[in-house]
Protein backbone atom coordinates (compact mmCIF):
# COMPACT_ATOMS: atom_id res chain seq x y z
CA UNK A 1 0.00 0.00 0.00
CA UNK A 2 1.51 3.33 -1.04
CA UNK A 3 1.39 6.73 0.45
CA UNK A 4 -1.59 7.82 -1.58
CA UNK A 5 -3.57 4.62 -1.45
CA UNK A 6 -7.01 6.21 -1.44
CA UNK A 7 -6.15 9.39 -3.37
CA UNK A 8 -8.14 9.87 -6.59
CA UNK A 9 -6.65 11.81 -9.51
CA UNK A 10 -9.82 13.91 -9.61
CA UNK A 11 -9.11 15.29 -6.16
CA UNK A 12 -5.66 16.45 -7.19
CA UNK A 13 -7.01 18.00 -10.39
CA UNK A 14 -9.76 19.79 -8.47
CA UNK A 15 -7.24 21.18 -6.08
CA UNK A 16 -4.84 22.23 -8.85
CA UNK A 17 -7.64 24.03 -10.66
CA UNK A 18 -8.67 25.64 -7.42
CA UNK A 19 -5.13 26.95 -7.01
CA UNK A 20 -5.13 28.22 -10.56
CA UNK A 21 -8.38 30.12 -10.25
CA UNK A 22 -7.21 31.63 -6.96
CA UNK A 23 -4.30 33.09 -8.89
CA UNK A 24 -6.75 34.61 -11.34
CA UNK A 25 -5.88 32.34 -14.25
CA UNK A 26 -9.28 32.61 -15.85
CA UNK A 27 -8.13 32.51 -19.43
CA UNK A 28 -7.32 28.82 -19.20
CA UNK A 29 -10.25 26.64 -20.15
CA UNK A 30 -10.21 24.16 -17.36
CA UNK A 31 -12.48 21.60 -18.96
CA UNK A 32 -10.14 21.06 -21.85
CA UNK A 33 -7.07 20.85 -19.72
CA UNK A 34 -8.49 18.90 -16.79
CA UNK A 35 -8.74 15.75 -18.91
CA UNK A 36 -5.03 15.95 -19.65
CA UNK A 37 -4.25 16.79 -16.04
CA UNK A 38 -6.35 13.86 -14.82
CA UNK A 39 -4.53 11.43 -17.08
CA UNK A 40 -1.23 12.85 -15.97
CA UNK A 41 -2.18 12.51 -12.28
CA UNK A 42 -3.41 8.97 -12.80
CA UNK A 43 -0.12 8.02 -14.44
CA UNK A 44 1.73 9.78 -11.66
CA UNK A 45 -0.16 7.93 -8.94
CA UNK A 46 0.29 4.55 -10.56
CA UNK A 47 3.96 5.35 -10.96
CA UNK A 48 4.24 6.18 -7.26
CA UNK A 49 2.71 2.79 -6.50
CA UNK A 50 4.80 0.95 -9.05
CA UNK A 51 7.65 2.74 -10.83
CA UNK A 52 7.62 3.03 -14.60
CA UNK A 53 5.79 6.17 -15.63
CA UNK A 54 6.55 6.12 -19.35
CA UNK A 55 5.71 2.46 -19.79
CA UNK A 56 2.22 3.17 -18.63
CA UNK A 57 -0.61 2.57 -21.04
CA UNK A 58 -1.60 6.17 -20.53
CA UNK A 59 1.44 7.35 -22.42
CA UNK A 60 -0.22 7.39 -25.81
CA UNK A 61 -3.36 8.95 -24.44
CA UNK A 62 -1.37 11.72 -22.82
CA UNK A 63 0.62 12.28 -25.99
CA UNK A 64 -2.61 12.60 -27.99
CA UNK A 65 -4.05 15.07 -25.50
CA UNK A 66 -0.90 17.15 -25.62
CA UNK A 67 -1.19 17.21 -29.39
CA UNK A 68 -4.80 18.38 -29.21
CA UNK A 69 -3.87 20.99 -26.66
CA UNK A 70 -1.27 22.47 -28.98
CA UNK A 71 -3.58 22.30 -31.94
CA UNK A 72 -5.95 24.46 -29.89
CA UNK A 73 -3.21 27.00 -29.44
CA UNK A 74 -2.01 26.45 -25.88
CA UNK A 75 1.56 27.19 -25.02
CA UNK A 76 4.17 25.36 -23.03
CA UNK A 77 3.76 28.00 -20.30
CA UNK A 78 0.26 26.71 -19.59
CA UNK A 79 1.57 23.19 -19.21
CA UNK A 80 4.26 24.37 -16.86
CA UNK A 81 1.73 26.29 -14.76
CA UNK A 82 -0.49 23.26 -14.39
CA UNK A 83 2.37 21.01 -13.39
CA UNK A 84 3.39 23.54 -10.77
CA UNK A 85 -0.13 23.48 -9.37
CA UNK A 86 -0.23 19.69 -9.35
CA UNK A 87 2.90 19.69 -7.23
CA UNK A 88 1.28 22.23 -4.92
CA UNK A 89 -1.82 20.04 -4.59
CA UNK A 90 0.24 17.01 -3.68
CA UNK A 91 2.16 18.98 -1.12
CA UNK A 92 -0.96 20.31 0.52
CA UNK A 93 -2.45 16.80 0.54
CA UNK A 94 0.65 15.35 2.20
CA UNK A 95 0.66 18.15 4.76
CA UNK A 96 -2.94 17.36 5.68
CA UNK A 97 -2.33 13.62 5.93
CA UNK A 98 1.03 13.40 7.62
CA UNK A 99 1.89 15.45 10.62
CA UNK A 100 5.33 13.97 11.06
CA UNK A 101 7.41 16.65 9.41
CA UNK A 102 10.31 14.42 8.44
CA UNK A 103 8.06 11.81 6.87
CA UNK A 104 6.09 14.50 5.00
CA UNK A 105 9.29 16.03 3.69
CA UNK A 106 10.56 12.70 2.34
CA UNK A 107 7.19 12.04 0.65
CA UNK A 108 7.21 15.48 -0.90
CA UNK A 109 10.68 14.83 -2.30
CA UNK A 110 9.48 11.56 -3.84
CA UNK A 111 6.48 13.22 -5.42
CA UNK A 112 8.58 16.08 -6.69
CA UNK A 113 11.02 13.74 -8.36
CA UNK A 114 8.19 11.90 -10.03
CA UNK A 115 6.59 15.09 -11.22
CA UNK A 116 9.89 16.24 -12.69
CA UNK A 117 10.18 12.98 -14.53
CA UNK A 118 6.64 13.32 -15.83
CA UNK A 119 7.27 16.92 -16.78
CA UNK A 120 10.25 15.94 -18.86
CA UNK A 121 8.05 13.44 -20.67
CA UNK A 122 5.29 15.95 -21.27
CA UNK A 123 7.71 18.58 -22.52
CA UNK A 124 9.25 16.06 -24.89
CA UNK A 125 5.79 15.34 -26.28
CA UNK A 126 5.04 19.04 -26.54
CA UNK A 127 8.26 19.83 -28.35
CA UNK A 128 7.79 16.91 -30.69
CA UNK A 129 4.30 18.14 -31.54
CA UNK A 130 5.54 21.64 -32.09
CA UNK A 131 8.32 20.44 -34.34
CA UNK A 132 5.83 18.51 -36.44
CA UNK A 133 3.65 21.60 -36.80
CA UNK A 134 6.62 23.72 -37.86
CA UNK A 135 7.69 21.08 -40.37
CA UNK A 136 4.23 21.02 -41.89
CA UNK A 137 4.11 24.80 -42.14
CA UNK A 138 7.53 24.97 -43.74
CA UNK A 139 6.47 22.51 -46.40
CA UNK A 140 3.26 24.40 -47.08
CA UNK A 141 5.21 27.63 -47.34
CA UNK A 142 7.66 26.09 -49.80
CA UNK A 143 4.84 24.99 -52.04
CA UNK A 144 3.15 28.36 -51.97
CA UNK A 145 6.12 30.57 -52.15
CA UNK A 146 7.62 30.30 -55.60
CA UNK A 147 5.03 30.65 -58.32
CA UNK A 148 6.20 31.37 -61.84
CA UNK A 149 3.40 33.01 -63.79
CA UNK A 150 3.28 33.05 -67.58
CA UNK A 151 1.88 36.55 -68.12
CA UNK A 152 1.67 36.25 -71.86
CA UNK A 153 3.67 34.86 -74.75
CA UNK A 154 7.37 35.29 -74.02
CA UNK A 155 6.84 37.06 -70.68
CA UNK A 156 7.10 35.42 -67.26
CA UNK A 157 6.30 37.04 -63.93
CA UNK A 158 8.11 35.97 -60.78
CA UNK A 159 6.47 37.61 -57.78
CA UNK A 160 8.66 37.13 -54.73
CA UNK A 161 6.91 37.29 -51.39
CA UNK A 162 8.43 36.88 -47.96
CA UNK A 163 11.90 36.46 -46.62
CA UNK A 164 14.38 34.78 -48.92
CA UNK A 165 16.94 32.47 -47.38
CA UNK A 166 19.47 30.28 -49.14
CA UNK A 167 17.14 27.31 -49.35
CA UNK A 168 14.31 29.33 -50.82
CA UNK A 169 16.66 31.13 -53.17
CA UNK A 170 17.75 27.80 -54.61
CA UNK A 171 14.13 26.75 -55.02
CA UNK A 172 13.29 30.04 -56.70
CA UNK A 173 16.20 29.69 -59.12
CA UNK A 174 15.28 26.11 -60.02
CA UNK A 175 11.62 26.98 -60.53
CA UNK A 176 12.37 30.05 -62.60
CA UNK A 177 14.85 28.29 -64.90
CA UNK A 178 12.47 25.38 -65.41
CA UNK A 179 9.70 27.90 -66.11
CA UNK A 180 11.81 29.76 -68.65
CA UNK A 181 12.56 26.57 -70.56
CA UNK A 182 9.00 25.31 -70.31
CA UNK A 183 7.37 28.52 -71.55
CA UNK A 184 10.35 29.54 -73.75
CA UNK A 185 10.08 32.97 -72.21
CA UNK A 186 12.34 35.72 -73.42
CA UNK A 187 11.65 38.19 -70.63
CA UNK A 188 11.27 37.62 -66.92
CA UNK A 189 9.87 40.28 -64.63
CA UNK A 190 10.98 39.75 -61.04
CA UNK A 191 8.77 41.63 -58.59
CA UNK A 192 10.42 42.00 -55.19
CA UNK A 193 7.85 44.37 -53.66
CA UNK A 194 6.82 41.54 -51.32
CA UNK A 195 10.30 40.92 -49.98
CA UNK A 196 10.62 42.63 -46.57
CA UNK A 197 14.40 42.68 -46.28
CA UNK A 198 17.12 42.63 -48.90
CA UNK A 199 20.56 42.05 -47.44
CA UNK A 200 23.79 41.14 -49.20
CA UNK A 201 22.81 37.48 -49.12
CA UNK A 202 19.45 38.01 -50.84
CA UNK A 203 21.02 40.37 -53.36
CA UNK A 204 23.66 37.78 -54.14
CA UNK A 205 20.99 35.18 -54.78
CA UNK A 206 19.03 37.57 -56.98
CA UNK A 207 22.09 38.39 -59.05
CA UNK A 208 22.88 34.71 -59.46
CA UNK A 209 19.34 33.95 -60.57
CA UNK A 210 19.43 36.77 -63.11
CA UNK A 211 22.78 35.59 -64.46
CA UNK A 212 21.58 32.01 -64.82
CA UNK A 213 18.45 33.21 -66.62
CA UNK A 214 20.62 35.25 -68.94
CA UNK A 215 22.65 32.14 -69.78
CA UNK A 216 19.46 30.47 -70.92
CA UNK A 217 18.78 33.44 -73.15
CA UNK A 218 16.18 35.35 -71.13
CA UNK A 219 16.39 38.92 -69.99
CA UNK A 220 15.31 39.90 -66.49
CA UNK A 221 13.72 43.07 -65.25
CA UNK A 222 13.77 43.74 -61.53
CA UNK A 223 10.76 45.70 -60.34
CA UNK A 224 9.13 46.79 -57.09
CA UNK A 225 12.10 48.06 -55.12
CA UNK A 226 10.53 49.98 -52.24
CA UNK A 227 12.16 53.25 -51.08
CA UNK A 228 13.44 51.79 -47.80
CA UNK A 229 14.71 48.79 -49.70
CA UNK A 230 16.57 51.03 -52.13
CA UNK A 231 18.13 52.80 -49.15
CA UNK A 232 19.32 49.54 -47.62
CA UNK A 233 20.74 48.39 -50.92
CA UNK A 234 22.67 51.64 -51.35
CA UNK A 235 23.81 51.68 -47.72
CA UNK A 236 25.07 48.11 -47.93
CA UNK A 237 26.93 49.02 -51.10
CA UNK A 238 25.24 46.27 -53.08
CA UNK A 239 25.65 46.71 -56.78
CA UNK A 240 23.25 45.13 -59.22
CA UNK A 241 25.64 44.93 -62.15
CA UNK A 242 23.81 45.59 -65.36
CA UNK A 243 20.48 44.33 -64.09
CA UNK A 244 17.64 46.39 -65.41
CA UNK A 245 15.42 47.81 -62.70
CA UNK A 246 12.10 49.58 -63.03
CA UNK A 247 10.12 51.18 -60.28
CA UNK A 248 6.96 49.15 -60.69
CA UNK A 249 5.42 46.23 -62.48
CA UNK A 250 3.79 48.52 -65.02
CA UNK A 251 7.09 50.06 -66.07
CA UNK A 252 8.64 46.62 -66.20
CA UNK A 253 5.91 45.38 -68.48
CA UNK A 254 6.36 48.35 -70.77
CA UNK A 255 10.08 47.62 -70.98
CA UNK A 256 9.33 43.99 -71.83
CA UNK A 257 6.92 45.13 -74.55
CA UNK A 258 9.57 47.40 -75.99
CA UNK A 259 12.11 44.57 -76.14
CA UNK A 260 9.68 42.16 -77.73
CA UNK A 261 8.33 44.74 -80.14
CA UNK A 262 4.80 44.71 -78.74
CA UNK A 263 2.64 47.80 -78.45
CA UNK A 264 -0.30 48.12 -76.15
CA UNK A 265 -3.03 50.03 -77.83
CA UNK A 266 -6.53 50.92 -76.74
CA UNK A 267 -8.89 50.40 -79.61
CA UNK A 268 -12.09 51.35 -77.87
CA UNK A 269 -14.46 50.55 -75.08
CA UNK A 270 -16.42 47.36 -74.85
CA UNK A 271 -19.82 48.59 -73.66
CA UNK A 272 -21.69 45.45 -72.86
CA UNK B 1 40.40 12.58 -87.25
CA UNK B 2 37.39 14.77 -86.96
CA UNK B 3 35.48 15.89 -83.88
CA UNK B 4 32.22 14.52 -85.27
CA UNK B 5 30.36 17.76 -84.72
CA UNK B 6 28.54 18.84 -87.89
CA UNK B 7 29.22 22.41 -88.92
CA UNK B 8 26.47 23.52 -91.28
CA UNK B 9 25.77 26.62 -93.25
CA UNK B 10 22.18 27.76 -93.70
CA UNK B 11 21.75 30.81 -95.87
CA UNK B 12 24.48 33.06 -94.60
CA UNK B 13 24.63 31.64 -91.11
CA UNK B 14 26.86 29.03 -89.58
CA UNK B 15 24.83 26.55 -87.52
CA UNK B 16 26.42 24.08 -85.16
CA UNK B 17 24.44 21.61 -83.05
CA UNK B 18 26.58 19.82 -80.51
CA UNK B 19 24.98 16.45 -80.01
CA UNK B 20 27.07 14.61 -77.49
CA UNK B 21 29.32 15.43 -74.60
CA UNK B 22 32.67 16.60 -75.88
CA UNK B 23 35.95 15.35 -74.51
CA UNK B 24 38.83 17.73 -74.08
CA UNK B 25 40.55 16.50 -77.22
CA UNK B 26 37.46 16.62 -79.41
CA UNK B 27 36.63 20.12 -78.13
CA UNK B 28 39.95 21.41 -79.37
CA UNK B 29 39.48 19.50 -82.60
CA UNK B 30 36.04 21.05 -83.01
CA UNK B 31 37.39 24.54 -82.40
CA UNK B 32 40.02 24.07 -85.08
CA UNK B 33 37.49 22.79 -87.58
CA UNK B 34 35.09 25.59 -86.83
CA UNK B 35 37.78 28.21 -87.14
CA UNK B 36 38.94 26.73 -90.40
CA UNK B 37 35.39 26.83 -91.76
CA UNK B 38 34.35 30.30 -90.73
CA UNK B 39 37.51 32.15 -91.73
CA UNK B 40 37.37 31.10 -95.35
CA UNK B 41 33.79 31.92 -96.21
CA UNK B 42 31.91 35.10 -95.52
CA UNK B 43 28.99 34.67 -93.12
CA UNK B 44 26.56 36.80 -91.19
CA UNK B 45 26.65 34.95 -87.94
CA UNK B 46 27.30 31.81 -85.95
CA UNK B 47 24.94 29.82 -83.72
CA UNK B 48 26.10 27.01 -81.49
CA UNK B 49 23.29 24.96 -79.95
CA UNK B 50 24.14 22.93 -76.88
CA UNK B 51 20.62 21.85 -75.91
CA UNK B 52 21.70 18.19 -76.06
CA UNK B 53 24.37 18.70 -73.43
CA UNK B 54 23.44 17.77 -69.86
CA UNK B 55 26.92 18.57 -68.59
CA UNK B 56 29.22 21.39 -69.58
CA UNK B 57 32.56 21.42 -67.80
CA UNK B 58 34.88 24.35 -67.28
CA UNK B 59 37.12 23.37 -70.17
CA UNK B 60 34.27 23.32 -72.67
CA UNK B 61 33.11 26.64 -71.23
CA UNK B 62 36.57 28.09 -71.76
CA UNK B 63 36.63 26.93 -75.35
CA UNK B 64 33.17 28.38 -75.93
CA UNK B 65 34.34 31.72 -74.56
CA UNK B 66 37.40 31.47 -76.86
CA UNK B 67 35.18 30.76 -79.86
CA UNK B 68 33.04 33.75 -78.96
CA UNK B 69 36.11 35.98 -78.86
CA UNK B 70 37.49 34.55 -82.10
CA UNK B 71 34.15 35.13 -83.80
CA UNK B 72 34.22 38.67 -82.45
CA UNK B 73 37.68 39.21 -84.00
CA UNK B 74 36.40 37.92 -87.31
CA UNK B 75 33.43 40.26 -87.08
CA UNK B 76 31.03 37.36 -86.92
CA UNK B 77 28.07 37.79 -84.52
CA UNK B 78 27.83 34.76 -82.23
CA UNK B 79 24.90 33.33 -80.23
CA UNK B 80 25.01 30.35 -77.87
CA UNK B 81 21.64 28.61 -77.56
CA UNK B 82 19.88 25.91 -75.58
CA UNK B 83 21.72 26.04 -72.26
CA UNK B 84 19.90 23.76 -69.82
CA UNK B 85 18.85 25.02 -66.38
CA UNK B 86 21.17 22.60 -64.60
CA UNK B 87 24.06 23.75 -66.76
CA UNK B 88 23.20 27.42 -66.14
CA UNK B 89 23.11 26.84 -62.40
CA UNK B 90 26.47 25.07 -62.44
CA UNK B 91 28.05 27.80 -64.52
CA UNK B 92 26.81 30.58 -62.23
CA UNK B 93 27.89 28.62 -59.16
CA UNK B 94 31.35 28.37 -60.72
CA UNK B 95 31.28 32.11 -61.28
CA UNK B 96 31.28 31.83 -65.07
CA UNK B 97 28.67 34.06 -66.57
CA UNK B 98 30.05 33.71 -70.10
CA UNK B 99 31.23 37.31 -70.11
CA UNK B 100 28.60 39.09 -72.12
CA UNK B 101 28.14 36.30 -74.62
CA UNK B 102 24.81 36.46 -76.43
CA UNK B 103 22.49 33.59 -75.55
CA UNK B 104 19.07 32.47 -76.70
CA UNK B 105 16.54 29.88 -75.60
CA UNK B 106 16.66 27.78 -78.76
CA UNK B 107 18.13 27.59 -82.22
CA UNK B 108 15.15 29.39 -83.78
CA UNK B 109 15.43 32.33 -81.40
CA UNK B 110 19.19 32.36 -81.80
CA UNK B 111 18.87 32.75 -85.57
CA UNK B 112 16.26 35.48 -85.10
CA UNK B 113 18.65 37.28 -82.81
CA UNK B 114 21.41 37.11 -85.42
CA UNK B 115 19.08 38.36 -88.12
CA UNK B 116 18.08 41.27 -85.90
CA UNK B 117 21.72 42.12 -85.33
CA UNK B 118 22.40 42.02 -89.06
CA UNK B 119 19.40 44.26 -89.70
CA UNK B 120 20.57 46.76 -87.11
CA UNK B 121 24.03 46.85 -88.65
CA UNK B 122 22.59 47.63 -92.06
CA UNK B 123 20.88 50.73 -90.75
Amino acid sequence: MGIFGDLKPEIIVEKAIDFLSKEGQTDIHFNEISALTRDFCRALLSDLEQPGFVTSALEKEIADKVKIMFAQGYHIEVLQLILEKILDSFISFIREQYHDLQLAASYITTVRDHIFKGTAFLLKMALQTQRQVIQKHTEALMELSTPVIPLMQDILLLPLIGTIDTRRAKEIMDNLLEGIVHYQAEVVIIDISGVPVVDTQVAHHLIKTVKAARLLGSRCILVGIRPELAQTIVRLGIDFPDIITKNNLHAGLEQAFRWLGYRLERVGHDHE
Amino acid sequence: MSSGVPILKVDDYWVVAVEETLHDQSVIQFKEELLHNITGVAGKGLVIDISALEVVDSFVTRVLIEISKLAGLLGLPFVLTGIKPAVAITLTEMGLDLQGMATALNLQKGLEKLKNLARMEQR
